[in-house]
């Protein structure tokens, strides 16, 4: 078997691992009214600020922003998924097998890309009759490849951090929290890049969805092919440029975890 | 008392020994950079008591919301929770207690709101009714350490505190008009609004921080107090009930 035969193979295997667990963590009630619900109030709850600035042009800018980053937001739970390993005492096998544990780990936590998606397309569907927004169309299709891209993208990073939090596990649910705040603080979500000094909006073009979230607003806005072309390239390689920090650096911070016991011995 | 003391000596050392607990703190100045950056950003400058006091209620809130849940949980997880409750102080003490506790800590929010005004926007934050704010954040603290038990007792009963706990925030932000006054919001939603204290809260410290003279302080401070008292009622009776047929199951361990 070739090599990408064989991580195929695996990442099919896991993510129908991972699938599985979230269905019998959540049932379809539990996550409508649980998850989808928070996220569709958490798009309203920033999207009403534009009701409170009496501007219909901060609405749309508000929604847009919150609605498409839902899927990232909910991507970087992904961070976390080292620590389920480590609870349920399969991190120690997982990180000993033949296999890269990052393949396994990254197609065990798949289904947080499907999940982002159903957050950001319930909230682009549901949510605009409340606000009196209006999402063309005709221009849903490419909207969701973005919304996608971005999906992927954040994931990536969220696998790279999930190794940072293989080695410290105290900081599980430290480190998702810092890297999604962040996201909606300084990547143009709900604030526009340009209020902030040149250089925290240079650092911000590092991050997943700032140049996808460019690409959407002029996806929505004038449409300019090629301007939403070049925010998805960006996005792109951005995405591309946390991958392959994940693939440096996870076999490392887990072979350190081995020489050292912490892989099973620490508080998560 | 004892037990409530020792409920709150408790939580701090262990809030000590894991800084997890203190998320809702660190998630503050970055609220308050949304918040300020929006209202700011959009030249709204005459907001900014809606965008400072906004990140304090949110800390306040989460941390409550976030240690009411995850006493239950943790205690469950640790194997403890039964032990804890057949202790002769009773558990809707030691919730209190231990929520109490960290809502203290999380004032520490109103500093970190208020640096990020001054030293990231360049916000001059003006107290001009000392005595009005002081008073609604007693009240808020108090208000919201009652209301934890109410949340507690459900997390008793849900099969996973974490499902209810995540679903919890950003309606209460929106129904409470954390930032955008209940006036903006659907009529039809307003009652559910002001059955929250923290609507009544967030009135009371916008307007704290305003020149305009304040009216009604006083009955306002009690319709807090009234619904926090509410809610630590309710959550007493709900936890006794609860607590009695987890018992009888045999399920109080069990997620």
């Amino acid at each position: 078997m070739s090599g990408v035969a064989h991580v195929a193979r695996v990442l099919r295997h896991a993510a129908r691992s991972g699938f599985s667990d979230f269905g019998n963590t959540y049932t379809v009630w539990s996550w409508a009214f649980g998850l989808l619900l928070r996220m569709l109030t958490q798009v309203a709850f920033f999207t009403s600020i534009g009701r409170l600035l009496d501007s219909e042009a901060h609405v749309e800018f508000l929604f847009v922003g919150n609605a498409v980053a839902a899927a990232a937001v909910g991507c970087l739970t992904a961070t976390t998924a080292t620590v389920w390993e480590r609870r349920a005492g399969t991190l120690p096998l997982l990180v000993a097998s033949p296999t890269s544990p990052l393949v396994v780990l990254m197609g065990r936590s798949t289904f947080f890309i499907a999940n982002g998606l159903a957050f950001s397309v319930g909230a682009l569907v549901l949510v605009p009759p409340l606000f009196d927004v209006e999402i063309p169309m005709a221009r849903f299709p490419a909207l969701l490849a973005l919304v996608v891209l971005m999906a992927v993208t954040t994931y990536f990073l969220a696998t790279f951090l999930g190794g940072l939090v293989l080695r410290t596990p105290s900081a599980a649910r430290t480190v998702p929290q810092v890297a999604r705040l962040t996201i909606m603080a300084f990547c143009g979500v709900s604030v526009p890049r340009s209020v902030f000094p040149e250089a925290v909006s240079r650092l911000a073009g590092f991050l997943p969805v700032t140049h996808g979230l460019d690409a959407v607003r002029e996806l929505l806005g004038e449409g300019r092919p090629g301007a939403v072309l070049t925010g998805a390239g960006l996005e792109l390689l951005v995405g591309a440029g946390w991958l392959v920090a994940s693939l440096v650096t996870f076999r490392r911070l887990a072979e350190a975890g081995r020489r050292d016991g912490s892989i099973v011995f620490s508080a998560a | 008392m004892t037990g409530l003391r020792a409920a709150v000596a408790l939580q701090l050392r262990i809030v000590a020994a894991d800084r997890g607990y203190l998320n809702e703190v660190l998630a503050n100045p970055f609220f308050a950079v949304i918040f300020l950056g929006i209202v700011r950003g959009a030249g709204r400058d005459d907001l900014t008591a809606h965008a400072v006091v906004a990140p304090v209620l949110i800390t306040l809130w989460g941390m409550a919301l976030e240690i009411s849940g995850d006493i239950v949980d943790s205690d469950r997880g640790a194997g403890i929770l039964e032990g804890v409750v057949a202790t002769p102080v009773g558990f809707p003490t030691v919730v209190s207690g231990r929520v109490l506790a960290v809502t203290a800590l999380s004032f520490v929010g109103i500093a970190e709101t208020w640096l990020v005004a001054r030293f990231g926007f360049g916000a001059d934050v003006t107290v001009h009714h000392p005595a009005a704010l002081a008073a609604t954040l007693v009240v808020t603290g108090l208000a919201t350490a009652g209301t934890a038990i109410v949340m507690a007792a459900v997390f008793v009963l849900a099969r996973t505190a974490r499902t209810f706990q995540n679903t919890m925030n950003y309606p209460v932000y929106l129904l409470a008009g954390v930032i955008v006054p209940l006036s903006l919001l659907p009529g039809w939603l307003r009652p559910a609004g002001r059955a929250l204290f923290l609507s009544w809260s967030a009135d009371l410290l916008r307007e704290s921080l305003s020149p305009a003279p304040m009216s009604d302080v006083l009955p306002r401070l009690g319709i807090i107090l009234l619904l926090g008292a509410v809610g630590l009622m309710v959550g007493r009776v709900a936890l006794h009930v609860v607590l009695r047929r987890v018992r009888v199951r045999g399920t109080l361990a069990f997620r």
